[in-house]
């Protein structure tokens, strides 16, 4: 009979880069409780979640707030202008989500296979709103808003989706 | 032949990267990693960070349960 599987839902391996101290004494832990290094890393990151408590569930986002209240200050006309382009921002977002990991890599190397000819389009339409929406931010959003709290979050929401399709800083 | 390995991380400007760090895989439930990639993700960390730090405050809380259970074996009598 085999054996039961350790996770009934399933498990996967992650590679964690840990100092070697921090290894150290995982493994010194784990020789002591007579468990492998895997299973004591995973109770510790259980524990270390019961130890970051509630608030870690649902984590605040407080650059947000900072966009609220970064937004609060400007004109109608500026505050309008910097909505339009948090929603194409969530729009790319969103439509990066939907193509999936293999999509991006692929966008990144430049070259699709037949199979993925279908979201090639895709790929392309992105990355020129990308491009539109870095433009925008050098143009408009880095002269509009002033809070940098607020603009650190959008500029790194921008350069992730850059970084994902491969569009050039 | 290959050069070992330290000098290709030398020559690579990896050594010092390296030097005082390992890789560690953990084996953990599907439904942990799509959580700790979530919370990850929403801290602006790589899943990799977040575990280490996870890690360690586990480690923390290990050590003072360790040091609650000694101080409690010295007080009785």
């Amino acid at each position: 009979m085999p054996r039961p599987r350790k996770f009934p839902d399933g498990g996967v391996v992650i590679s964690t880069y840990v100092p070697y101290e921090l290894y150290e004494k995982v493994k010194e832990l784990a020789r002591s409780k007579g468990k492998n290094i895997s299973e004591v890393a995973y109770e510790l990151i259980k524990r270390g979640l019961e130890a970051s408590g509630a608030s870690a569930a649902d984590p605040p986002d407080p650059p947000e707030d900072a966009l609220h209240v970064a937004l609060k200050g400007l004109e109608p006309l500026e505050r309008e202008r910097v909505l339009q382009f948090m929603k194409g921002l969530e729009d790319a977002e969103a439509k990066l989500a939907k193509l999936g990991p293999n999509v991006k890599q692929q966008a990144r190397a430049g070259r699709l296979t037949l199979v993925d000819m279908v979201n090639q389009q895709e790929v392309t339409k992105l990355w020129r709103t990308v491009n539109d929406l870095k433009r925008t931010y050098e143009k408009v959003i880095k002269r509009t808003v002033r809070d940098p709290v607020a603009l650190n979050m959008i500029g790194e929401r921008l350069l992730r989706l850059m970084k994902e399709l491969g569009v050039p800083p | 032949m290959s050069a070992p390995r330290e000098e290709v991380g030398a020559r690579l400007g990896r050594r010092k990267k390296w030097q005082d760090a390992v890789i560690m895989t953990i084996y953990i439930p599907l439904d942990l990693k799509k959580e700790l990639e979530a919370r990850a993700a929403a801290r602006r960390k790589s899943l990799s960070e977040y575990a280490v730090g996870l890690i360690l405050k586990g480690l923390e809380a290990e050590e003072a349960e360790e040091a609650n259970k000694d101080a409690k074996a010295e007080e009785v009598p």
